[in-house]
């Protein structure tokens, strides 16, 4: 039986790190307010597990559960 | 009876340029529906007297606001606050779709309680993929094309009667589509990759407040 606590978040933040980290570090994306971020910056802030962070990991993990749904 | 459409286009950095083209095709749809008033505030025009100018002298009873905001504020040209809890009684009545970050979570509530019908936008900053090579000229942006077309498939559903949450649906429902159909192949520098990222966040975000029934064609 496995008695550890498997911790969610911690392997769905792996995997985001894991596509971010295929790509290449300097594409962007604008944000408003005429901000762009480049894939480092995202990497960073998932990394850092801030609020904007956390925000990207959850849409990815939605986004991936999306692509393997049949709807 | 002529509906009053307005819908307001800045044009002064990356951000604001690619919305402006995005929402050029709105004009088109408006013009070939029947009985449509369209009155475009674009570039150096978008400020805040024109903006409540016309409120005052049309009435618009569908609003489609292009630019930057944030959470108690949408911007015209040059960062200009043109709608803000000091105005915003001005939109009673209305259907607003603010193409712009955040304000939905704040003026939105605020727009509703002071008497507009529905406020469709994003809680969070609008996202969307360029390409850098094609800043210059958005309309030959093939990573920014699938943004234009949700956008579109929003306030086109608007224009022809849906209701708010009707067009919210049908949007949310592009958006899976554009999600799940964009290719792969050859997508060297990621583009594709961010382009589905930047698709699921809005997806993520994009919401309402007021009457979900709230309708132009009504």
């Amino acid at each position: 039986m496995i008695k550890d606590k498997v911790d969610v978040y911690q392997e769905q933040k792996e995997l985001v790190l894991a596509r971010f980290n295929a790509i290449s570090p300097e594409s962007k994306i604008i944000l408003g307010g005429d901000k762009e971020l480049t894939v480092k910056d995202l990497i960073s802030h998932v990394e850092k597990g801030d609020d904007f962070g956390r925000k990207i990991v959850q849409t990815q993990i939605r986004m991936l559960k999306l692509l393997t749904s049949n709807a | 009876m002529t509906k009053f459409f307005l819908l307001t286009r800045p044009n002064y950095d990356t951000a604001t340029s690619y919305l402006h083209f995005f929402a050029k095709e709105a004009i088109t749809i408006a013009k070939k529906l029947k009985g449509i008033h369209v009155s475009d505030i674009e570039g150096n025009r978008v400020t805040r007297p024109n903006l409540e100018k016309i409120f005052a002298r049309e009435n618009p009873k569908l609003v489609f606001l292009n630019g930057h905001g944030d959470k108690m504020a949408v911007w015209g040209h040059k960062d200009e606050v043109i709608l803000d809890s000091k105005n915003i009684s001005l939109a009673n009545d209305k259907i607003v779709y603010a193409l712009a970050c955040d304000s939905l979570a704040g003026l939105g509530d605020l727009a509703i309680v002071q008497g507009t019908q529905a406020y469709i936008g994003y809680q969070e900053n609008f996202m969307l993929v360029a390409d850098p090579t094609r800043h210059a000229s958005p309309s030959k942006d093939n990573n920014a094309l699938p943004f234009k077309m949700v956008c579109t498939k929003l306030i086109g559903s608007l224009l022809k009667g849906s209701t708010a949450q009707e067009a919210i649906n049908i949007t949310k429902r592009e958006y899976i589509r554009l999600i799940k159909t964009l290719g792969t192949s050859e997508d060297v520098y990621g583009d594709v990759f961010l382009v589905r990222m930047a698709l699921a966040w809005d997806l993520e975000y994009l919401d309402m407040k007021g009457n979900p029934d709230a309708c132009f064609a009504a």
